[in-house]
């Protein structure tokens, strides 16, 4: 059980790989998304591992937050990249 | 509230078998992430291979515990396809318009 | 009528008592009552409704599902780890033959489980049926039955000439 949790650790480190190097910025978002999933089955893994139950909650507020974030983001982006464009407009 | 317990030798197999599978599954969407051309096809191995790759655990882990300790992992994993799904969309329709934008 | 409404009284309630023995580890049932008496009062003075659905087809859906889930991953994973990988992603549309937009979302959700399809959104146009944008990973490859088949399968499943719910 505790090989498993690190090997899915290091998954996660292969994937950081990808933040570091990604052109885009979406690439960077995907990868985060995937650490929200490998942390997701990490948290579980422990909870047996370990015997404690409460790392199962654990896991369900991450999963809750892995969803709300790329949402977050692009309705940042959203409003940052109509704020640009005004400013473009203005000053033309 | 502690689990555990002796378990027969096919389930111990079977679920070594599934949390194995998971752990393959959550490599090869590592591996994908890594070698596919462009973001967009990154978006599939991300949806796909990482969604599966935790039910494969979940139902590994489902032969140690208790019903509902087993509900609320297949809650969490509800969750996750659903998030996945979800904002995979949001992103490529993001990109897309950008895209397209400029 | 009536009928629709107790079931889905009794769907609700069957879910709202699943949902928390998961969260509270099987305890404190007793707080669970009042709970379920405002959620029954609430669903019956706000008119909430389920998706209306075929529940004989429901097993069927959920295996379908399931097959085309592990297939979509065994693709991409044979796609990772093969030395040679074979790309050609493009951007395809596809025109759905779904109406309610309830279930177009759902349609689009469920095609980014499918093998080598993802969607980014639905289109509307008022001449032709509304398209979907899909980003398929091999262009060459037959795409299009699987998503004809999911696109079935839900009609199938929900109950098209009732309203198609919009709680998802």
């Amino acid at each position: 059980m505790m090989i498993l949790a690190v090997a899915l650790l290091l998954t996660m480190l292969l994937g950081l790989w990808r933040v570091i190097k990604g052109p885009a910025l979406l690439d960077r978002l995907l990868a985060v998304q995937l650490f929200g999933t490998t942390g997701v089955a990490i948290c579980l893994v422990l909870a047996q591992a370990l015997n404690q139950p409460a790392l199962r909650d654990v896991a369900l507020v991450l999963a809750v937050l892995a969803a709300a974030a790329p949402a977050a983001l692009v309705q940042r982006l959203k409003q940052s990249s109509a704020k640009i464009a005004d400013n473009a407009k203005e000053r033309s | 509230m502690s689990v555990g317990g002796e378990l027969s030798v096919i389930s111990t197999l079977l679920s070594s078998a599934l949390l194995l599978t998971g752990l393959l599954f959550f490599i090869a969407g590592s591996v994908a992430m890594l070698r596919f051309p462009d973001s967009y096809s990154r978006l599939h191995a991300v949806t796909k291979a990482d969604s599966l790759g935790l039910g494969s655990i979940i139902a590994g882990l489902m032969f140690y515990c208790n019903w509902w300790q087993n509900l609320l992992m297949l809650l969490i994993w509800l969750l996750v396809l659903a998030s996945g799904t979800v904002s995979c969309q949001l992103l490529a329709r993001f990109c897309k318009t950008k895209q397209d934008q400029a | 009528m009536i009928f629709q409404r107790m079931t889905d009284m009794a769907m609700l309630s069957i879910l709202a008592a699943l949902v928390w023995a998961a969260l509270t580890q099987n305890q404190g049932w007793w707080f669970f009552l009042p709970l379920w008496l405002l959620m029954l009062i609430w669903q019956y003075f706000a008119r909430l409704t389920l998706p209306s659905v075929r529940l004989q087809v429901l097993p069927g859906f959920i295996w379908f599902f399931f097959r085309q889930l592990v297939l979509g991953a065994f693709d991409v994973g044979w796609r990772a780890l093969a030395r040679e990988p074979q790309f050609s992603p493009q951007w395809q549309s596809y025109s759905m033959s779904l109406t309610k937009p309830a279930s177009q979302r759902l349609l689009a959700s469920l095609i980014s489980l499918l093998p080598g399809t993802c969607s980014a959104g639905v289109e509307q146009d008022p001449q032709q049926p509304d398209q979907l944008l899909l980003h398929v990973l091999d262009q060459h490859a037959d795409w299009q039955t699987g998503v004809r088949a999911l696109e079935q399968q839900l009609t199938r499943l929900l109950k098209q000439e009732t309203r198609a719910g919009d709680t998802l």
